[in-house]
This record gives structure tokens, sequence and C-alpha cells, in this order.
């Protein structure tokens, strides 16, 4: 570029450069946003995981109205009442309905059986046989309510999985965005910093240029020994190679001068 | 009987099927107690004799009869004793169960804390015994 054009391109490259600005500008909001999303994103995952017991809900999570997140919270407070469900009938249940089965029928036939003299059992032996016979028949009721707890802590934990699916991808998804304007913003980067150097350079004062002869005729000047002045000096150090690396053959033959 | 039926089955019924086996054993224990009455009479009778022969002359073979026929009295008296004490047990197995005033409500207590969510009396390695939590 030279200086001749000049008002006219600095004022279209300013154009430019300032929408250029605006966007990167809009893409770094964009952004933030997608990058708080993901923040979120990462909270709501970490607190609705199966094994987090934590009751206390991150703040930032109860304001929000994504409905994925809304999703996985509701799905993990389901989770947590089912979960405290089954463990208080759980320990109320210290042997399995198969224990009970097998302790109720040899109770059942104690009691009921006429096994000859050998099976007559002192009144005592036999009211103590008749008050856990009916324990371990309550027992076994409880284990009827344990087992439809833990079908609804498991219905409930796979909705929680399949809510943490969701948001999972809901979050790759944020991620594979925040790429793209990632990406937008670098080229927009570029292009701006090209667009400011376009810029600054229209906007410098013009230095005096030389044909490509007159500036041959410098370089004889100055291999004359001739004085010059800078601004010739400068004009022929645009086009002249009289700092570049010499001719390798230069070095293995000797000079004509 | 099927799991189904023993889940099912009611204190009243429980203790209807208790009272038909007791009663059952009152019409059997009885008579056999008779019979086991007079094996003792007999046994005690052998046994006297041979005590008595061994007494006279201490033979090996009168030795032998008397050990084997006290072996036998003592067996028979123990049946007795067992079955005297079955009837016993029966009988007053008999008398609480057909009790009018229903003393056996009392044992369903257990099973109403059970029922009102405490963890059973027994205890087992998940539990420390039953305390009310």
């Amino acid at each position: 570029m030279n200086g001749s054009s000049g008002p006219t391109n600095s004022g279209h490259n300013e154009a430019q450069l300032a929408s250029l600005v605006k966007a990167i500008t809009d893409l770094k909001q964009q952004r933030t946003a997608v990058r708080q999303r993901r923040h979120i994103n990462g909270l709501a995952i970490a607190y609705g995981k199966r094994n987090n017991r934590t009751l206390t809900l991150p703040g930032q999570l109860e304001s929000s109205d994504d409905p994925v997140i809304r999703e996985v919270l509701d799905a993990k407070a389901t989770f947590l009442n089912a979960h405290a469900e089954r463990e208080a009938i759980s320990s109320t249940v210290p042997i399995p309905r198969a224990t009970i089965e097998k302790r109720l029928r040899h109770l059942m036939k104690s009691l009921t059986s006429n096994t000859g003299v050998d099976g007559v059992k002192p009144i005592d032996v036999e009211r103590a046989a008749f008050a856990e016979f009916f324990e371990i028949q309550a027992l076994h009721r409880r284990v009827g309510s344990l087992e439809a707890a833990n079908a609804a802590m498991i219905t409930a934990r796979e909705r929680l999985q399949q809510g943490l699916a969701a948001l999972n991808k809901h979050n790759r998804s944020a991620h594979r965005e925040e790429q793209g304007i990632q990406r937008r913003l670098d080229e927009a980067f570029s292009a701006a910093r090209a667009m400011r150097r376009e810029v600054a350079r229209s906007n410098s004062p013009s230095r005096p240029t030389v044909s490509v002869a007159a500036s041959e005729s410098l370089m004889e000047r100055f291999r004359a020994g001739q004085p010059i002045s800078m601004d010739e000096m400068h004009a022929m150090l645009e086009h002249s190679s009289l700092f570049k690396d010499p001719d390798p053959t230069d070095l293995t033959e000797p000079t004509e001068a | 009987m099927h799991t189904k039926a023993l889940v099912d089955i009611t204190p009243v019924a429980l203790v209807d099927l208790i009272k038909a086996k007791h009663h059952q054993l009152l019409n059997e224990l009885p008579g056999l107690l008779e019979v086991r009455e007079q094996e003792l009479s007999r046994a005690f009778a052998a046994a006297k004799v041979a005590r008595t022969a061994m007494a006279e002359d201490s033979t090996p073979s009168n030795t032998h009869a008397h050990d084997e026929r006290e072996a036998f009295r003592r067996a028979a008296e123990s049946r007795v004793y067992r079955l005297r004490e079955a009837c016993a047990n029966a009988e007053r197995c008999m008398t609480y169960w057909n009790d009018e005033t229903e003393p056996w409500r009392d044992l369903l207590e257990a099973r109403d804390r059970v029922d009102a969510g405490h963890p059973p009396r027994f205890k087992s390695k998940n539990n420390s015994g039953g305390e009310p939590s």
C-alpha cells in the first residue's frame, strides 16, 4: 500500500476495525455467558451425582431456570427422599426375607404340629414361640415395605441418571458452542490485529520513494564514497541489497575493486 | 404350609391350631401313659426279681440279667416321667390357650412394636438388639 489513496482507505479500514472490535466485544459476552452456563452445569452435575448425599444445594443452582437443571434437581430431591425412606426401613429389618420365611415355617411347625411326646413344650416356650411368630410376621410385612421403598429408590435413581445424562449432553453442547465462539474470536482477533496494522500504516507519514534506476545510481554514488543524504540513504535501502547476506560465491572469489 | 398362608394367618387362627394340637395330644397321651406305666410296673418287678437273684448268687449270668433289667427299668421310668411331664404341659397349655380372657393377646406386643417401625427384639449382626430407635 502506498500513501496516495490514504484518506479513503484509512476511513474504510477504521470503520472495519470498529465493526471488528464490536464483534469481538459481542463474542466475548457470548463466551462469558456460555462459560457461566457451563459453570452452573458443572455445579449441577456434581450436586446430582448419585454418591453425593449432601443436602445443601449450591445457591447458584437454586435460582437456575434451565429446565434440564431443574429436572436434575427434582430427580435428586426425589432420590434423596427415597433413599432416606429406604434406609429408615432397612435399619429395622435386620434379616433377609428368606431367613424370615424359614423362621416362620419353623415356628409354625413347632407350635401346631403334633410330633408326639417330644414335641410338647412347656407353656413358656410355647408363649415365646407364639410372640416371635407374630413379630417375625410383622417383620415380613416390613420386608414388603422395604422392597417397595427399594423399587421407588431405583426408579428415582434411574430418573436421576437420565437427568444427569441429559445435563452432560447439554454441557458438552455448551462446550462445543464455547469452542466455536473461541474460534470465531481468535479469527476476529487476528483480523482486528491486521486491520489495526493497516490503519496504523495508512495513518503514518509517507516516505519518499525512488525508482529502481535512481536507487542504482544512489548505490553507485555510495560505493564511490560520495556523500548522500539520510532520505536518499533510506530510499536506497528500500530497494538495495546492501544489508542482505552476500552471495556465497563472493566469498571465494576476489572482488573486482 | 405355603408362605402366603404363614404371612396371612391371624393370632386367633393360630391359637385354634395350637388348641387342636393339644386336644389331639390330650387324647393320645393318657392312653400312652397308661401303657408305659404298665410297662414300668413290669420292668420294676423284673428288676426286683433280678436283684434278689443276684443277692442270693452273684454269678455272672445273674449279674448280667440284673444289669439288663435295671437298665430297662430306668429307661421305662424315664419314658413315664417324660410322658407325665408332657401330659402336664399339654394340660397347662390347653388351659392357657382356652382361657376366656385371652391372655395370649399380651404376646402380640412385640408384633405391634415392629408394626410401629421399631426393630425386632432378637439380636442380629446388623442390629443392636431391638432397642427402640
